[in-house]
């Protein structure tokens, strides 16, 4: 462990093993904004012609990407204090983890419920980005599994012109990666997409981040109910084999039971999808 | 009444990437302000090599009887220049100002072209508030 205030610098055989100095926890906004633009920039040129909609979906993989390099580097701070460890999500394979994306930002808590984690990413999650908790988080109106957070002026944003011709293309697309990539890490798969919304009496358009849940997140409650149920009349462990049909048969109370484990705290590490080995 | 009557931005090969007028006096065509724009890259360049100080950097100031022209170059060679009423005050500081929009709204604008005309939605709004509150503090003064 390394010692606070000692007045001594430890001596590191291993330059990788040397924790980053703490220093500022905040990068120029210019530099950012030249090296986003640099970013995209790139894509268009060397993506072999990308087309606008995919150049969207690459920079919302590199929003992941920029996810977990940013937890490789300057955010040692907020680990254990033993130095960065070099970890890189699988960017395509949306495999983000990073040490429980440092253990849900060192709040020490797995946020198992929907809106837990939407919270979470609302204010804990955008306070660390951008210093600053997130306009709004909306449930959306017509479907049940999609909420929104809004920004009036979204940071990547800010000196962006998007050319008439490109229609709505959204660089939001950005932070949209880095949101999925949380998401999908806390065990909450979602499709997360960027839009410009128009607002009334304003210039310029918000920018609203569509988080679509994945379906089965809305079973997901009842699963644990089923499975406790299951327990209490003598069948305590179900096979892996047998986890579709729990699925599909916790679907159906789903009008008449509220769950009495809603608020169940699940072992910090055990992964929702992996509740069939309790 | 209006101060200033037109702003040009020209790259650094002499070929104009930005041009606003602004109220009647002093209006041209395209060709014209194009024309103006490589005319004056070239006086400036010519200015530069004939002044007899070392190490200038070119025109600032082009006092003429119906108007002024300031110029203001950055290190890249990108030029910005205002032509305004003879004895508008405070020019330079608005040329700054205008150049930092620039290097804000426009090279860190991932769809700009260098070197290329300026079509940025954001410059344009930012410049329309910056020209606006010039005016509002020269009214004041």
């Amino acid at each position: 462990m390394i010692g606070v205030g000692s007045g001594k610098m430890k001596q590191y055989s291993n330059i990788l093993h040397k924790p980053l100095s703490k220093g500022k926890q905040e990068v120029s906004l210019s530099a950012f904004a030249i090296l986003f633009s640099e970013l995209l920039q790139y894509n268009q040129t060397q993506g072999s012609g990308l087309m606008l909609v995919s150049l969207m979906e690459v920079i919302s993989e590199a929003g992941g990407c920029w996810l977990s390099c940013w937890r490789s580097g300057s955010r040692t701070s907020l680990s254990s204090g033993q130095g960065c460890c070099f970890i890189f999500g699988l960017v395509g394979g949306s495999v983000i983890d990073i040490p429980f994306l440092l253990w849900m930002l060192q709040g020490n808590r797995r946020e198992i419920k929907l809106l837990g984690i939407l919270s979470f990413v609302h204010s804990t999650v955008w306070k660390v980005l951008f210093g600053k908790v997130a306009d709004s988080l909306e449930k959306g109106t017509e479907h049940e599994d999609e909420y929104m957070i809004s920004e009036k002026e979204l940071l990547v944003n800010r000196f962006i012109s998007i050319p008439k011709d490109m229609g709505t293309f959204n660089c939001g697309a950005f932070v949209a990666g880095i949101v999925r990539g949380v998401l999908d890490s806390a065990g909450f798969p979602a499709v997360v997409t960027a839009h410009f919304v128009p607002m009334e009496g304003q210039q310029r358009p918000r920018t609203t981040i569509l988080i679509k849940f994945a379906e089965e997140l809305m079973y997901r409650p009842y699963l644990r109910w089923f499975l406790d149920y299951s327990e209490l009349y003598g069948f305590p462990y179900i096979h892996r084999s047998e986890a579709a049909a729990t699925e599909s048969s916790a679907s159906a109370p789903r009008e008449a039971f509220i769950p009495a484990h809603h608020s169940a705290v699940m072992a910090p590490h055990a992964r929702a999808f992996e509740v069939v080995a309790l | 009444m209006a101060a200033i009557y037109s702003l040009y931005i020209i790259n650094k090969s002499g070929g104009l990437i930005f041009y606003k007028d602004y109220g009647s006096a002093g209006r041209m065509d395209t060709n014209d302000s194009l024309r103006v724009a490589s005319l004056w890259h070239s006086m400036h360049a010519i200015s530069q090599q004939l002044s007899p100080t070392v190490g200038c950097s070119g025109i600032e100031l082009l006092e003429a009887d119906t108007f002024d022209l300031h110029c203001f170059q950055s290190l890249t060679g990108t030029k910005f220049f205002v032509v305004c009423e003879p004895g508008t005050q405070h020019m330079e500081g608005l040329l700054k100002v205008i150049y930092e929009l620039y290097t804000d709204y426009v090279l860190k604008n991932p769809f700009y072209e260098m070197e290329m005309p300026i079509r940025c939605e954001l410059f344009d709004i930012n410049l329309a508030q910056a020209i606006q509150k010039d005016r509002v503090a020269l009214l004041g003064r």
